[in-house]
């Protein structure tokens, strides 16, 4: 069996009382793109600096292709970091921001300069190799940024936030760069991000935070498909979470006690239905179907693509709707029929507190 | 012109304060190129480069700018190994009491500086250090540290960390981050708080006065003597000498570095 390329064993990580990383458990086989993805705070950030060894843990061990480097400094571990903030040296030039990874690693000139080529004709900004980082736009400098964590070969690539300082009609086109790139050299990339689209569009594994801790592993497929709990659902994009109450193999709706036809085997107690606003059925207010309820439509938005609704339902609950363009369009004020297909809906226990 | 009143206010205001600050300057320079110059006239009848040359036969002019320089320069030196450590402390740590040492350090720049100055006669003439340009070089790091802590604490914080963490990821250890990354982010300061540094000791002459010798006769110290010699042109002309390194220093100044940056620190790019 082949050693994966990054290993952390139960890495914990105290800031004060506050644990930031508790039990971290994690294996990322030689040529992954995974992704952290968990909201502020949820110790996603810290863990990228355990990896690059700037943040050194209280607990466990960190192994790269089986050796521990744990104890070892930053600047002897061979990583890549893209930083949220580009953090490009406002001293050099384009191509000796890029050439500097090379030039600590005593390269020869014209093995530098190769380098440095290839490495901006990756990113497309070879025209720009003379320029100073302020005289780019934040997309460009973040390229130069990517090209500059990628010139050395890293071991692994560590991606902070990269996309957030950017405007949003750079982020995807910034997002498929990134892709390229990691496929191309099949490097391994640990990527931490807030943004579920995101880690979804760009990963092969997905490691879901909160708290310090990894709640969910699993392909992006995996995590969409099924959410381990309430928070991973809500982060991954359910818009609507219903509370419902598990009975004999049965749901009720906790606001009405309506019955809701979902799969609900193994569980019972009170429980959360999520599903996303995509897959929430809008029809006229007299047809049938299973999970159908009446609901007022409170607002609606013209999305281009798709017509967003805010429905209410009389039980107080209520409901978000997207409705693909060309379906029938509901005005504020009229009463439809809501249908919550049984097989988009997802249902994962609730705590109680 | 829409506002003719108000532009005329402006435009008089600023030259009102351009002649205000310059006008003893343009007296000292008509002093030192002028002659025959008395009564009530204007300017000078005559213009002439006499009083320079009576400089030079008066004064040793050639050894007292090079006192005035080696001892700037040493002061300069002393400042900087000072104020470095100091300003990084204050700067990149947590400290207890941090405006409270900011304070004690800009302390000597807010009281008289020649109730200092007789605090460091005595002590110099106790350990036999008056008369000597290391001691005076030492007095004048009083005067230069303030600025240059100032200066070099602005650069220091806004000094990205990020920055540095960067380079620490592509492979520097502390020694070469330091050459690398830490040192050229903070050269324009480096540079600014040593021309600052020195025009502090080069321009002092109070405390260098309590403490100077026969040796170690600056030129602020000679311009004195000189005018205690009832020579008034030749101290206007050594005091035009005194001038030109703080105008060139001024001008290289401006050029390197805008004036928000002296103020302001290297924020960011």
């Amino acid at each position: 069996m082949t050693e994966p390329r990054l290993r952390l064993e139960q890495v914990g990580k105290d800031w004060g009382r506050v644990a930031a990383l508790a039990d971290i458990c994690l294996e990322v086989p030689r040529g992954m793109f995974l992704s952290l993805l968990g909201p502020s705070g949820c110790g996603k950030t810290t863990l990228l600096r355990v990896i690059t060894g700037t943040v050194s843990p209280d607990r466990g061990r960190v192994l790269v292709d089986g050796d521990d480097v744990t104890q070892q400094p930053t600047y002897r571990r061979n990583m890549g970091m893209v930083f949220q903030s580009f953090a490009l040296f406002p001293h050099l030039t384009v191509a000796d921001n890029v050439a500097f990874p090379l030039r600590v690693r005593a390269l020869s000139r014209a093995e530098r300069q190769e380098r440095v080529a290839d490495a901006l004709r990756m990113v497309h900004l070879n025209a720009f190799a003379e320029r100073y980082p302020r005289e780019l736009s934040g997309g460009q400098q973040q390229r130069v940024g990517l090209a500059r964590a990628i010139v050395y070969r890293p071991t692994i690539l560590l991606l902070d936030e990269p996309l957030s300082n950017l405007d949003t009609s750079l982020r995807e086109e910034m997002r498929l760069e990134i892709s390229q790139v990691a496929r191309q050299l099949g490097i391994t990339a640990v990527y931490v991000t807030h943004d579920q689209r995101e880690a979804l569009a760009l990963s092969d594994g997905i490691a879901v935070m909160n708290h310090g801790r990894v709640v969910q592993f699993g392909t992006p497929e995996e995590i969409y498909r099924h959410p381990v709990d309430g928070f991973v659902a809500s982060f991954v994009g359910y818009a609507n979470a219903m509370p419902i109450v598990v009975a004999e193999g049965r749901a009720h709706m906790e606001a009405d006690g309506a019955v809701l036809n979902v799969n609900v085997t193994d569980l019972h107690g009170p429980a959360t239905a999520f599903i996303h606003a995509s897959a929430v059925i809008l029809a006229p207010f007299d047809a049938g179907g299973e999970n159908r309820f009446t609901c007022t439509v409170v607002d609606l938005g013209f999305m281009g693509d798709h017509v967003e609704y805010l429905l209410q339902h009389s039980a107080g609950l209520q409901i978000k709707a997207h409705a693909q363009l060309g379906a029938a369009i509901y005005n504020r004020g009229t009463n439809v029929s809501v249908i919550l297909p049984s097989d988009k809906l997802i249902v994962v226990p609730r705590a109680t507190i | 012109m829409k506002n003719l009143p108000a532009t005329l206010l402006r435009g008089g205001s600023i030259l009102g304060f351009v002649l205000f600050i310059s006008l003893p300057l343009v007296m000292v320079l008509l002093e030192a190129f002028g002659a025959d110059w008395f009564g009530m006239r204007m300017l000078p009848a005559k213009w002439t480069l006499r009083w320079f040359m009576w400089a030079a036969q008066t004064v040793d002019l050639k050894g007292v700018l090079t006192n005035t320089i080696e001892i700037a320069v040493l002061a300069t030196v002393f400042a900087l190994v000072l104020s470095i450590p100091a300003a990084w402390a204050i700067a990149r740590y947590q400290l207890p009491l941090k405006s409270l040492l900011i304070g004690a350090i800009l302390f000597p720049r807010m009281i008289p500086e020649i109730t200092f100055a007789l605090g460091v006669a005595r002590i110099f003439y106790a350990i036999h250090l008056t008369n000597t340009a290391i001691g005076i070089a030492f007095a004048h790091v009083i005067l230069a540290a303030p600025f240059a802590v100032l200066v070099l604490v602005s650069t220091f914080e806004g000094m990205d960390s990020r920055l540095l963490e960067a380079g620490t990821v592509m492979g520097c250890g502390p020694f070469r981050l330091f050459w690398l990354v830490t040192l050229p982010l903070a050269l324009p300061g480096l540079v600014a708080a040593a021309l600052f540094s020195f025009l502090a000791s080069y321009n002092d002459f109070v405390l260098t006065l309590m403490v100077y010798g026969a040796d170690t006769v600056t030129l602020p110290v000679q311009t004195y003597l000189s005018l205690g010699n009832g020579y008034l042109s030749v101290a206007g002309a050594i005091s035009t000498i005194l001038l030109i390194p703080s105008l060139l220093f001024l001008l290289g100044m401006l050029r390197m570095v805008s004036p928000e940056n002296l103020v302001g620190g290297l924020k960011g790019a």
